[in-house]
C-alpha cells in the first residue's frame, strides 16, 4: 500500500466529463418536472395540480404560521428519535459486535424483532402514549435503532485482529480500549448505519403522525387529505422531500469533516 | 427509502481467548464441534429470556393493562381467531407479492439497461437524489386522494416506494461490472444481449439481491403502513381496529404474526440468495 | 553472565478452531533473549512463527510452558515489551496522524516528555516532520517506520516483530533493515525477529534459531558472529555471510522435508 502525497488537481478532461454529469442529472430532473406538468395538464388539476402551483403552495407553507405548528415538531421529533436511536444502536451494537456471547443470545430476538414492521407498532404506542411527539418519538426509535446497531455490530464483529493486537500491546484495555480503538475503527460504518437511521427516522415520523401525531407535517397531510385538499397534500409532500435532502446533505457534511481520515469513499454511495 | 445491509451476526470475531481487553488471558478455550450447538442454543435462550420479560412486563403492570397483553393472552388470541389472522396475513401478502413482483421486474430491467449507459445513469441520477429522501409513506394520503383505496392503490405504491432500491442497486451493480470480465466474456464470443444476460446479470446478481432484500422489508412496510392509513383490510387494520375496539390481546396478536411474516421473508429470501448465488457474501441474514 | 531478558521455556500451543479441529501449532520451544541481544526466527512457512510470538509478548497463552520477562511471569501484555506487526497498514490507526499514533505508544508517560519523546522518535525513524500526516498519506516504508517509532518510544526492553518487512517491495526492505539494526545499535533494547527470509535474518542478528515444521520446535541454532555495525554491501559480500546464510538455509529445508511448503 504506497501512497504518495495525493495530488488535489483533476485533470481537465475528468473535470468536462463531471459538469456533463451534473449537466445532465439536472436536465433530468427538469425532464420529469416537464412530464409532471404534462401529465397534470391531461389529467386534470383536481387530481394532479401542476407543478407550480404545488411549489409555491409548499413556499406559502413553509412561510406561514405552519412552520411553528407542524414543521419545527415534526423536526425536533424526527432529531429526538435519531438521536436516542443513535446512541442505543451504538451502545448495543458495539457490546453485540464485541462479544460473542452477547451477539449469539441476541441474534434470534434481534433478528424477529428487526423484520417486524414497525407501523404496526403504532397503535400500541398510540395507547401507551396517547396522540403527540412522545408516541412519534418511541415509534421512530423502534424503527431507526436497527440500522445504526446492525452496522455497528457487524463492523465491530470483524475488527482487524492486527488492530487489536496493536492496542493490545499498547496497553489499551477496557473503556479506553473501547473508546479510543473501537469506536474509532468502526465509526465509518457506524455512519452509514446513522445515515440510514436518519431517513428512516423521517419516514417512521411521517406515518406515525398520519396516524396520531395531533401535529406535524404527517398529521398536516393527513388532514389534507381527508378534507380533500389536494394541493396542499401535494405541498406536504414536497416538504418532506426537501426535508429529507436536508438531513442528508446536512449529514453527509458533518461526516465529510468528522471522517476526513477516511480519505476515500465517505458517503455519496451510488447505491442502497 | 435506503436501508442498511440487512445482516446480523457472522462477522470473524477476533480471538476470544485473547480478545478480553484487560485481565489476565485465560488458557484458550479448546472449542469442541459443538460450537454450533451451543451458539444455536443461546439464540433460543435469548428467545426465551424476552419471552420470559414481555410476560414480566405484562404482570408487573409496568404498562397499563389496556396496552399489554402478556404472553398467555396473545397465544390464546392467536389460536381463537386463527383464522382472521390467517385471512388478514393472506390479505396483506397479496398486496405486498404484487407490488414486490411489479418492482422486482421494473427495477431490474429499468436498471440494467440505465446502468449500461453513462448517459442514462446521468439522466436519472438527479432524479434518484430528489427519490431517495423521500419518505415514501407520505405519498399514502396522496396516493388514497388520488387512486382512492383498494388493491391497485396499495400495490401500486408498494411497486413505486420498492422499485427505488432495487433500480438504484442494479443501476450501480451493472455500472461496476469488472470490465475484465467485461472483456474476458466478448473473447469468448458474447456480444450484446447475450453478453448482459450471460456475464453482466450474473455479475451484479449480489448487489442487485442486496436491492431486493431492502426492497422486501420495505413493501411489507408500506403494505402494512396503508392497511393502517386507509383501512382496506390486511394485518395493518386488523391491529389498528383491534386497537380501536380494545381487543388488546388480538393487536398484540395481530403484531406478533406480523413478525413472523417479516422475520420468514427475510429469511426465506435470504436463504433464495445463498443457494443460488453461493459466491455472495453480502446477504447473511440469519 | 547476566539474567535473559527473555525466558521462554518448553512452550506449547494448541489451538481449538470453531469447527472443533484442535490444532497443536507450537510443540515445545524454548528461546532465551539475552540483554542488548537481536535474535532471528526463521522457519517454514505454518510453522507458527506468528503464534509463536504472540505467546512471547503475552498476547496469547501458551497451552504449556512458561514465558518469562526480567524474571517475572509472563500473564498478559506487560509494559516493556513492544511489537511491530507485518501489515502496518492494519495497525496504525488511521483516524490519528503519526504523530498521535506515535502518541499512543508513550501514553504511560507524562504529557510534557510525551511530546518530546514523540518528536524524538520520530526523528530516530527519520520521520521527522511528518507528525501531522496521516498514515494513508504515506509509503509503506515510511508506514513501517512510525510503527516502529510508536513501538520505540515508550523506551522498551524487548522489541519484537512479525515479519515486519514481507510488505514492501526489495529496496524499501534493504533501507528498513538498516534502520532498524541502526536503532538497536543506539538503543539497548532486545530484538526477536521473526521472519521468512534467511538472508535477512542472518544479516541482522546474533543468533538465527530455525523452527520446525508445526508442531514446531527450535530445530537449529546458529550463532552469527559477523562484525558491527553492519552494512548492506560489505556485510553481504563476506564469504562468512554466504556460508552462514547457507547454513540455514540447510536447516531451514531439513526443516520443510517433512512436508509442507518451504518459505
Amino acid at each position: 500500500m504506497s501512497a504518495a502525497v495525493p495530488s488535489s488537481r483533476t485533470s481537465r478532461p475528468a473535470r468536462i466529463r463531471k459538469i456533463g454529469y451534473w449537466g445532465l442529472s439536472w436536465l433530468g430532473l427538469a425532464a420529469a418536472a416537464a412530464a409532471w406538468q404534462l401529465a397534470s395538464g391531461m389529467a386534470g388539476s383536481t387530481i394532479f395540480p401542476g407543478f407550480g402551483t404545488t411549489v409555491s403552495r409548499a413556499w406559502q407553507l413553509i412561510d406561514g404560521p405552519e412552520l411553528t405548528r407542524d414543521l419545527i415538531p415534526s423536526i425536533l421529533r424526527t432529531l429526538a428519535g435519531f438521536a436516542i436511536s443513535a446512541v442505543l444502536g451504538i451502545t448495543l451494537g458495539l457490546v453485540t459486535g464485541y462479544y460473542r456471547a452477547a451477539r449469539e443470545w441476541t441474534s434470534a430476538v434481534f433478528d424477529f424483532l428487526r423484520s417486524l414492521p414497525t407501523p404496526l407498532l403504532i397503535p400500541v404506542a398510540l395507547v401507551i402514549f396517547g396522540l403527540g411527539g412522545k408516541m412519534v418519538v418511541a415509534v421512530i426509535v423502534t424503527a431507526a435503532v436497527w440500522p445504526v446497531l446492525i452496522n455497528t455490530a457487524n463492523a465491530t464483529s470483524a475488527l482487524e485482529p492486527t488492530l487489536v493486537d496493536t492496542a493490545r500491546i499498547l496497553g489499551l484495555r477496557g473503556p479506553a480500549f473501547m473508546g479510543r480503538v473501537v469506536l474509532p475503527a468502526v465509526s465509518p460504518q457506524i455512519f452509514a448505519g446513522l445515515r440510514v437511521a436518519l431517513s428512516v427516522s423521517l419516514a417512521v415520523m411521517v406515518v406515525s403522525e398520519i396516524l396520531g401525531g395531533g401535529s406535524g407535517i404527517g398529521y398536516f397531510i393527513a388532514n389534507a387529505q381527508q378534507s380533500f385538499a389536494i394541493t396542499d397534500s401535494y405541498a406536504g409532500v414536497i416538504i418532506l422531500c426537501l426535508l429529507g435532502w436536508a438531513f442528508d446533505t446536512l449529514f453527509l457534511f458533518v461526516e465529510r469533516r468528522l471522517l476526513a481520515w477516511q480519505h476515500g469513499t465517505v458517503g455519496g454511495e451510488p447505491h442502497v | 427509502m435506503p436501508s442498511a445491509e440487512l445482516r446480523f451476526g457472522r462477522g470473524q470475531a477476533p480471538d476470544p481467548a485473547g480478545a478480553a481487553p484487560g485481565g489476565p488471558l485465560p488458557a484458550p478455550r479448546i472449542a469442541p464441534a459443538r460450537g454450533h450447538w451451543r451458539s444455536a442454543g443461546r439464540s433460543v435462550g435469548g428467545v426465551v429470556v424476552a419471552i420470559a420479560v414481555w410476560e414480566l412486563v405484562s404482570v408487573s403492570g409496568l404498562v397499563t393493562n389496556q396496552a399489554m397483553a402478556g404472553v398467555g393472552e396473545t397465544a390464546s388470541a392467536i389460536g381463537a381467531h386463527a383464522g382472521t389472522l390467517v385471512t388478514a396475513a393472506g390479505g396483506t401478502l397479496k398486496a405486498w407479492a404484487v407490488g414486490i413482483a411489479i418492482a422486482i421486474a421494473a427495477g431490474v430491467v429499468i436498471g440494467s439497461l440505465v446502468g449500461r449507459s453513462r448517459v442514462a445513469e446521468a439522466f436519472t441520477e438527479g432524479l434518484v437524489r430528489m427519490m431517495r429522501p423521500l419518505p415514501s409513506l407520505a405519498l399514502i394520503p396522496v396516493a388514497i386522494l388520488v387512486a382512492g383505496l383498494g388493491l391497485t392503490m396499495t400495490a401500486g405504491l408498494v411497486a413505486f416506494t420498492s422499485f427505488w432500491p432495487i433500480f438504484i442497486n442494479t443501476r450501480y451493480g451493472v455500472r461496476q461490472v469488472d470490465n475484465l470480465l467485461m472483456d474476458t466474456g466478448r473473447t469468448l464470443g458474447l456480444h450484446g444481449p447475450r453478453l448482459l444476460l450471460k456475464v453482466v446479470m450474473p455479475a451484479a446478481a449480489p448487489l442487485i439481491a442486496s436491492g431486493i432484500q431492502v426492497a422486501i422489508s420495505l413493501a411489507l412496510v408500506v403494505t402494512v403502513s396503508v392497511e393502517l392509513v386507509g383501512g382496506t383490510g390486511g394485518l395493518g387494520t386488523l391491529v389498528l381496529q383491534a386497537q380501536q375496539g380494545n381487543a388488546v390481546p388480538m393487536m398484540y396478536a395481530g403484531i406478533i404474526v406480523g413478525g413472523f411474516i417479516g422475520w420468514g421473508l427475510n429469511i426465506g429470501f435470504a436463504s433464495l440468495v445463498r443457494r443460488t448465488l453461493p459466491w455472495s457474501n453480502r446477504l447473511e441474514s440469519a | 553472565m547476566s539474567e535473559a531478558v527473555l525466558s521462554v521455556r518448553h512452550i506449547g500451543v494448541t489451538i481449538g478452531g470453531r469447527d472443533g479441529s484442535v490444532t497443536e501449532v507450537t510443540a515445545d520451544v524454548d528461546l532465551e533473549l539475552a540483554p542488548h541481544e537481536f535474535v532471528c526466527i526463521v522457519g517454514p512457512s505454518g510453522s507458527g512463527k506468528t503464534t509463536l510470538l504472540r505467546a512471547c509478548s503475552g498476547l496469547r497463552a501458551p497451552t504449556r510452558g512458561e514465558v518469562r520477562f526480567a524474571g517475572q511471569p509472563v500473564e498478559g501484555v506487560v509494559p516493556g515489551i513492544s511489537v511491530v506487526f507485518q501489515e502496518y497498514n492494519k495497525s496504525l490507526f488511521p483516524w490519528l496522524s503519526i504523530g498521535k499514533n506515535v502518541a499512543m505508544g508513550a501514553r504511560r508517560l507524562p504529557s510534557r516528555e510525551r511530546a518530546r519523546e514523540v518528536e524524538e522518535a520520530l526523528r530516530r525513524v527519520g520521520l521527522d516532520g511528518f507528525a501531522s500526516r496521516y498514515p494513508w498519506e504515506l509509503s509503506g516504508g515510511m508506514q513501517q517506520r512510525a510503527a516502529l517509532a510508536r513501538a520505540l518510544v515508550s523506551d522498551p526492553q524487548v522489541l519484537m516483530m512479525d515479519e515486519p518487512f514481507a510488505s514492501v517491495d526489495a529496496l524499501t526492505r534493504s533501507h528498513l533493515e538498516d534502520v532498524v539494526a541502526e536503532l538497536w545499535e543506539r538503543s539497548s533494547f532486545s530484538a526477536l525477529l521473526v521472519t521468512h527470509d534467511v538472508a535477512e535474518a542472518v544479516y541482522l542478528a546474533d543468533r538465527v534459531l530455525v523452527l520446525s515444521e508445526r508442531p514446531s520446535r527450535v530445530l537449529a541454532e546458529i550463532v552469527v558472529d559477523l562484525p558491527r555495525p553492519r552494512s548492506q554491501r560489505q556485510t553481504r559480500l563476506l564469504p562468512e555471510f554466504a556460508e552462514l546464510e547457507a547454513q540455514v538455509l540447510e536447516r531451514v529445508e531439513e526443516a520443510g522435508r517433512a512436508g509442507g511448503t518451504l518459505t
